[in-house]
């Protein structure tokens, strides 16, 4: 037995202080009566009625001594140590990523490494706290630092595994930056190994113990899946990889629309991949893969796609004449290219993307649209032309400068954009930008310069650059491969209005998209399968559906192989000097406390009784 | 013109309480007696036989008679010496003690004021019934007072006997026992708290061997009979100056009130040990409630 507060028996002066009172003489008024006869037979406190003499048996001295001792001895905080795996302050993160479903271990990687979250919380003694982490794509607390146990088994019996690929790093962050930190912090990571953790190593000011789940990395996964148009039919594409180290045989099943077209026995070598090809005839909108039976890892033996119809933008060119954008434009084969001069430009509702050469028109149109040279405006802060010297992409990573390379590029001059409040500067140069992009409804681009007074036609930047444009002007509804799960999907919505989803698993749910906006994020996409958007524009334009697939194809997550130890984590050695390292203190105060209460309320009964 | 005694005798009526109303009342009462007593000639009819004209009985002469009532006709018929007995007309003697210790000085009133009070009101009633009163206290002695009084006109002495008397002393009932022996046969009423150890049972038996019916009656004050203590106190007992150290309670004076009422019923207990008659006052008690107390349970009539 152990006391983790000693100093607190200074307290047992209470003890002979009690023994004290009872020797020590009491002040008492004196009152003359007729006769003590009546008052002799008392039964009398008897406190000190002669001072110093010899203490004479009584209960409630007994009682009063016995309590005093249990009230001492509970502030001493008695505890009975034995051995046990948690500090006074310890992180456990659980991991819930896709791999985690595995059913390698009964019923799952996932439930087992709950249970083994449950005894830790059951092991957690007063005094100690714990942080719940929840490792997925997006690490986060779901029990902060505490010792309620009901509190921490609430929060694991409501966490769910996810489709994501576990972000070690993040979790790692989130544990050392857990509030409730101490120099007696622990952190225990109950996980397959199957983690995110590119980048150098992980130090951690704090121990760090690895808890593995999972026994084998036995997994047969769909690693691609792509539907092609050709000769009026489609061929759908079909990677199985085999993850593992044995050889194992599957069956692919594909349907159409829900409905079965093909079966095919495939064999796959360890480490290898086995493509299967399937024609479809007609016209189907989605298309399913299944390996049957399933293995191990479920979640990525089915595979979904959309079976896109050939898309067709309406572009109008309004120009005087300029060929080298409209030949740029008419490269895209799903463009619809129009021509027309300034004179004869009116506003139409049928068409998706304008494209304004040297021109501006006197109402801007309600679809997005591209100002290519125009000429000098206020309103739109398009300002006197000057030399804009070397062109540089304004911000590095930018998608739409991805392939764009403009550093050959000269351009003899341009207009001076630099106070414009069109929107963001996509390319700068000494003078100012040269093109800004508007991301609010509906999308627009402004470009300073003619194309005549530059040679960016001529070099290879410019068709790339005119395809970035017009994608990011007139973008898919939405997008037109499979996401992988957890992925943020957006979903263009142009002049606001609402979007209602439809989950694989049948739920909805419903996003409003503000006219400014554009596009409608969602980002609830841990479920694999197929999701169906219902876009009600604002207006009373009717409602679009469109789809898209969430697959869980990345080999990373598939690769299911549990790790025996963490790779490029590395934790703080145990404190020698941690008391509680490997020790579990049971306190024993609580069971005293409630011996002194009993004690003290048979000490008053005891003294009303006697009175 | 009144006496100097007679004012005297007025001026102590009024301290005891004895106001004309109250006189008037006593004046319609009389001394009951259960048993002829052995006593002088009066208006009562002995069960004594005596040396009254009214002859009674014959019985056999035994050494200590007096001679002058043999039958000197008899000896001469039956030559056996026969004594004539007659029934005597007695009158009662009324002997009040009053206890007189410390303890009859505590309360508001002190017991010690009803006590005389009450023993002026008997002697008045015994007085006007031309019975013989007298006087005595007690306390760790016994004080003959008075001598027997008799006749109305005695009553403002034996009233100034009872105005003068204050408690000193302690309890001791073995005073009344050993004076007894000195005090005419009849009615002895003794008044006294009766919280003293031990009690009366001997002075009780002493009386009863002198020829005496006792009457007891006990008077407490009201802050006897309702304790208003409260705390940790020290009680020191006016007589003895023992100390008791006690932390009263509301459990405390319901013990206490538990006790008084068990000493109360062992004094009426003992009263009917001796068939004496008991009366149970509180000195807060108006002296004609006390009287009329008195008469309830047969003191007078």
């Amino acid at each position: 037995m152990s006391f983790l507060a000693p100093l607190l028996a200074v307290f047992g002066i209470s003890v002979p202080a009690i023994i004290v009172l009872y020797i020590l003489k009491v002040r008492r008024r004196e009152v003359v009566v007729p006769s003590t006869l009546l008052w002799h037979a008392d039964a009398l406190d008897r406190q000190a009625s002669v001072p110093w003499q010899r203490i004479r048996p009584s209960w409630l001295l007994f009682l009063q001594l016995l309590a005093a001792i249990a009230l001492v001895l509970a502030l001493t905080r008695p505890a009975l140590a034995h051995p046990g795996q948690l500090g006074p302050d310890t992180v456990v993160i659980i991991d819930a990523s896709g791999p985690m479903q595995a059913t390698d271990v009964s019923p799952s990687r996932f439930a087992a490494a709950v249970v083994q979250a449950r005894a830790l919380v059951d092991q957690l003694g007063s005094g100690q706290r714990m942080t719940l982490i929840a490792m997925d794509a997006n690490p986060r607390v779901i029990a902060a630092s505490g010792g309620d146990h009901g509190i921490l088994d609430a929060a694991l019996s409501a966490l769910r595994p996810e489709a994501g690929i576990a972000d070690l790093r993040a979790a790692l962050a989130l544990a050392a930056a857990a509030p409730g930190g101490s120099g007696d912090r622990r952190v225990i990571v109950i996980s397959d190994g199957v983690v995110d953790i590119s980048g150098p190593t992980v130090t951690l000011p704090y121990p760090v113990q690895y808890r593995p789940v999972g026994v084998s990395g036995e997994n047969l996964g769909i690693s691609g899946l792509s539907v092609s148009a050709a000769n009026g039919s489609h061929v759908v594409a079909i990677n199985v990889t085999n993850y593992g180290r044995a050889r194992h045989a599957t069956t692919v099943e594909t349907r159409a629309d829900g409905n079965l077209v093909d079966a095919r026995a495939v064999n796959v070598e360890p480490g290898g991949s086995v493509e299967v090809d399937v024609t479809l005839s007609g016209s189907p909108q989605t298309v399913t893969a299944d390996l049957t039976p399933h293995d191990a890892f479920a979640l990525d033996d089915t595979a979904s796609a959309i079976v896109q119809a050939p898309r067709e933008i309406h572009a109008v060119l309004v120009t005087p004449r300029n060929i080298f954008l409209q030949e740029a434009l008419q490269l895209r084969s799903d463009i619809h290219l129009d021509v027309e001069t300034p004179a004869s430009y009116r506003p139409r509702s049928d068409v998706d993307l304008w494209i304004f050469d040297g021109f501006i028109p006197p109402v801007l149109p309600v679809q997005p649209y591209w100002l290519v040279g125009p000429p000098a405006d206020r309103a739109i802060g398009v300002g006197a032309e000057e030399r804009p010297g070397p062109l540089t992409p304004a911000s590095a990573g930018d998608p739409l400068m991805e392939g764009v390379d403009m550093g050959n590029v000269a351009v003899a001059q341009s207009r001076d954009l630099a106070t414009s409040p069109f929107g963001r500067a996509v390319i700068d140069s000494q003078a100012g930008p040269v093109l800004l992009v508007r991301d609010g409804a509906p999308r627009a681009a402004l470009l300073g310069f003619d194309l005549h007074d530059s040679d960016l036609p001529l070099s290879p930047a410019f068709p790339v650059l005119v395809e970035r444009l017009t994608e990011y002007l007139a973008p898919d509804a939405v997008p037109p491969s499979p996401v992988e799960p957890d992925t943020p999907v957006d979903i263009p919505v142009t002049g606001g209005g609402s979007v209602a989803i439809r989950r694989p698993d049948g739920s909805t749910e419903t996003i409003t998209v503000a006219a400014q906006a554009g596009d409608a994020v969602m980002t609830d996409t841990d479920q694999t399968g197929l999701y169906t958007a219902t876009i009600h524009a604002a207006g009373a334009r009717p409602a679009v559906t469109a789809r898209f697939a969430v697959d869980a194809l990345d080999p990373a997550r598939s690769a299911i192989a549990p790790q025996s130890q963490l790779t490029s984590v590395r934790g703080a050695a145990a404190s020698p000097t941690s008391s509680a390292e490997g020790t579990v203190f049971d306190d024993l105060w609580p069971w005293l406390a409630i011996l002194a209460l009993a004690v003290l309320s048979a000490e008053w009964v005891v003294f009303h009784r006697g009175r | 013109m009144t006496s100097p005694a007679a004012s005297a005798g007025i001026a102590a009526a009024r301290a005891l309480g004895l106001t004309p109303e109250v006189l008037s009342l006593l004046d319609r009462m009389t001394l009951p007696s259960r048993r002829p007593v052995l006593g002088d000639a009066g208006q009562r009819r002995s069960r004594r036989t005596g040396g009254s004209v009214e002859f009674a009985d014959f019985r056999a002469y035994v050494p200590g008679d007096d001679f002058r009532r043999v039958d000197w006709n008899a000896y001469a018929r039956h030559e056996r010496l026969i004594v004539r007995l007659h029934s005597a007309d007695e009158d009662v003697t009324l002997t009040l003690w009053l206890d007189t210790s410390a303890s009859m000085s505590y309360g508001d009133p002190p017991k010690l004021h009803a006590a005389v009070s009450l023993a002026g009101a008997l002697a008045y009633v015994a007085l006007g019934a031309y019975d013989r009163a007298c006087v005595a206290s007690f306390a760790s002695a016994a004080t003959m007072l008075t001598p027997r009084l008799r006749g109305r006109s005695a009553t403002h002495r034996l009233w100034v006997a009872l105005a003068g008397l204050h408690g000193n002393g302690s309890t001791d009932f073995g005073a009344i026992g050993r004076a007894s022996t000195r005090t005419a046969p009849g009615i002895a009423v003794i008044i006294s708290d009766f919280l003293s150890h031990p009690g009366p049972d001997a002075a009780l038996a002493a009386l009863r061997g002198a020829g005496q019916e006792p009457v007891l009656v006990r008077v407490l004050s009201r802050q006897e009979v309702e304790p208003d203590l409260r705390g940790d106190l020290r009680l020191v007992d006016a007589e003895t100056r023992a100390a008791v150290e006690v932390t009263v309670t509301p459990s405390t004076i319901a013990a206490y009130t538990r006790r008084l009422a068990d000493r109360t019923d062992a004094v009426r207990s003992l009263a009917a040990r001796h068939r004496a008659r008991f009366v149970d006052l509180v000195s807060d008690t108006d002296i004609v409630a006390a009287v009329r107390a008195c008469r309830a349970a047969g003191v007078v009539r």
